[in-house]
């Protein structure tokens, strides 16, 4: 009866509830009116490289911070303060809105957070804006998605980017246009692929380039066409046509013609014999040495030694006495000797080798310093093939293999994204040591009613 | 000892292992994927058995992620990050197969840090972080790894929460070792030490 009575004289709560832990003994004033304690919502920290930019309040002061608490732990205040001044809407999780004393609003979740707007959203900021989504992030757009970048536009992405543009594609770049391929790149063209170049197009290749055409290939070229190879050139083909108003083809060896080939040319110079199978038709022909022949249709010029014994050949008896003729030299005609240089294998040898129409020595990124500029991997001594940050290098040396790879070591503090002191084993001093004492864990899941975690808590 | 995932979280009851994919409550596969300090994909993954063993070992490691979640009053003021999630070797890149990277390659290893309100490490907090782990959370191993890689060689700290690897279909051994590394030479078993790079005493006379 007495306890019944207790519980009625408006000195205890009928309910349990109250006081609270942390009210027991001492005013009941709420302790955050008294500047005791300060409730904040449930944002958790920043991000990396994301400062929230909180500045320090003052702590509030009695009587000026109207605080409402209910029983679950729901809060509202009303921080009259000066230089604290602030409002607190914040649900018994964490959740909710602050206004602080400088003007920032931060709205909190600690579970989803969903934002319905039935007609149009206008949003804008003056200052910079930093968005961090340490899961995923879809954006639907059912329209026009237009994005203007008055600066500079980085995207870096890690994993693949994939465009599946079901219309057409057009850039236009106003400047230089750069881009570095690691890799293979394959176009497949389902159409006709035009380029064209108002300015030289300049192609270096280190490997191999085929071309497989299976219809035809026209060059036109309104200058000069060089082609030169340091090993050999081939062009075969059923029918090749090479014409020119000035025509030259010359080696120092090889063959020029064929069965059926017909030459014509102005003078023919020839080192050691020109054999013709048939017929040799000519107006004149001058010899300076000798000429045999089976059968000589005609007449000559002068009288030969072996013509005088041949008026007396054979059985038929003496004719009259002849004088025998006087061996003469023919020089009836005179030879038309324009010609240009012999090629000879000296000749040929410094025109493939020393002239400006010879053939050009390749040698593309000589070292392969070019390439080992783009793809570290040398440089790096296998690890990576690109440049790193200093937390992917911290990345890559908890690997004993790459710690010990003073290759990729020495580039790294060579670059300056290592600092040298990365070989100290020892902390220069140390605070807090806590020891591993084997036992049950605690638990993270808290049972039964809680009061900002102050209140005792049992946990499974 | 058995392992009783959450069935709303179980990979194995999942028609496909995404980056989407739900681990624990607010946290997916992705935030295992973009660790700034080895950022990867799924894509490399081949086969769905191979993403769905990962994904029962990141289970371990969300549970423990969730366990500081915004709603733990002590680390109300700090963000758990993930700094080094799912490892992915380069070509040429030989792991030693008792290292750190060869069991991130896994998901069984995964590295964390602890933020404040400005974004930076909060150190103290972190070494706070471990304790409550080594503490509450059953793990293989917690290594509190300080080093001073950074180019000015300033401090970092890390923590990196190494899970058994789970048998089929979900048997795990806990060891609870714990670990202190600085510049990743082991600095001390059985406990964490705080490590700094100058001893109050000499910070009181710096500053004076």
């Amino acid at each position: 009866m007495a306890s019944e009575l207790d519980e009625r004289d408006g000195f205890k709560d009928p309910s349990k509830i109250y006081p609270k832990r942390e009210y027991v003994n001492v005013a009941s004033t709420n302790q955050a009116a008294r500047g005791i304690v300060r409730n904040e919502l449930a944002m958790g920290g920043g991000d990396q490289n994301v400062s929230l930019d909180l500045k320090p309040m003052v702590a509030s002061q009695y009587p000026f911070n109207a605080v409402k608490e209910t029983v679950s732990g729901h809060i509202t205040e009303i921080d009259d303060t000066p230089g604290a001044e602030r409002m607190l809407f914040r649900h018994r999780t964490g959740a909710g809105v602050e206004i602080r004393a400088d003007g920032t609003v931060i709205v909190a979740s600690v579970h989803n957070t969903i934002r319905i707007s039935g007609g149009d959203e206008k949003v804008i900021i003056e200052g910079d804006g930093e968005i961090s989504y340490n899961g995923n992030l879809t954006l639907n757009v059912s329209g026009d998605y237009d994005l203007r970048v008055g600066g500079n536009y980085n995207v870096q992405v890690s994993g693949d980017v994939d465009h599946d543009i079901r219309g057409s594609y057009k850039e236009l770049v106003h400047r230089n246009y750069q881009s570095t391929l690691k890799k293979n790149k394959t176009d497949y063209i389902l159409g006709t692929h035009t380029e064209t170049t108002l300015g030289s197009h300049n192609q270096f290749v280190k490997g191999s380039v085929k071309h497989y055409i299976e219809g035809s290939e026209d060059h036109f070229i309104g200058g000069t066409l060089k082609m030169t190879a340091e090993d050999e050139v081939f062009m075969t083909a059923p029918n090749t046509n090479i014409a020119a108003q000035s025509l030259t083809v010359i080696g120092d060896s090889g063959t020029i013609g064929g069965e059926n080939i017909i030459g014509y040319d102005y003078n023919h110079y020839t080192g050691h014999s020109l054999t013709a199978t048939d017929t040799i038709s000519t107006n004149t022909a001058f010899i300076t040495e000798q000429t045999t022949c089976k059968e000589f249709i005609g007449s000559l010029t002068g009288n030969a030694d072996n013509a005088t014994e041949a008026g007396r050949a054979g059985s038929a008896p003496l004719g009259p006495g002849g004088s025998a003729g006087t061996k003469v030299t023919g020089n009836g005609v005179s030879v038309d000797t324009t010609a240009t240089e012999l090629p000879t294998t000296t000749i040929m040898t410094d025109y493939i080798t020393k002239s400006d129409r010879g053939v050009r020595l390749i040698s593309l990124d000589n070292g392969d310093v070019l390439k080992n500029q783009i793809d570290k991997s040398v440089d790096y001594g296998g690890v990576s093939s690109r440049r790193l940050t200093t937390p992917e290098i911290r990345s890559k040396l908890r690997d004993p293999n790459t710690l010990s790879n003073m290759k990729f070591v020495g580039a790294q503090i060579a670059e300056g994204k290592l600092s040298p002191t990365y070989i100290n084993a020892t902390p220069p001093a140390i605070g807090r040591v806590v020891k591993n004492v084997p036992g049950a864990k605690r638990g993270i899941t808290a049972i039964g009613r809680q009061s900002k975690g102050k209140t005792k808590r049992t946990q499974a | 000892m058995k392992y009783s995932p959450d069935p709303f979280f179980n990979p194995d009851l999942q028609d496909h292992i995404l980056p989407r994919t739900k681990l624990a409550p607010g946290i997916t596969i992705s935030k295992f994927l973009g660790g700034y300090g080895d950022q990867t994909t799924l894509k490399f993954i081949k086969t769905d058995e191979e993403k769905r063993r990962i994904a029962r070992q990141l289970l371990l490691q969300a549970d423990a992620m969730h366990a500081v979640s915004r709603k733990n009053e002590q680390f109300v003021k700090h963000r758990l990050t993930v700094a080094e999630g799912l490892y992915r070797a380069e070509p040429g890149e030989t792991l030693d197969v008792d290292g750190i990277n060869y069991r991130m390659q896994n998901g069984e290893a995964i590295v964390y840090e602890l933020l404040d309100r400005k974004g930076n490490i909060a150190f103290e907090k972190t070494f706070d972080l471990a304790v409550y782990w080594k503490d509450n959370v059953n793990f293989e191993k917690l290594i509190l790894d300080y080093d001073t890689y950074n180019p000015n060689g300033s401090l970092n700290l890390q923590i990196i929460l190494i899970m058994p690897k789970i048998v089929s279909p979900w048997t795990v051994t806990y060891k609870n070792q714990v670990e202190t590394r600085f510049n990743n030479y082991v600095a001390s078993t059985g406990e964490l030490v705080e490590c700094k790079l100058q001893s109050e005493a000499d910070m009181d006379v710096y500053s004076s």
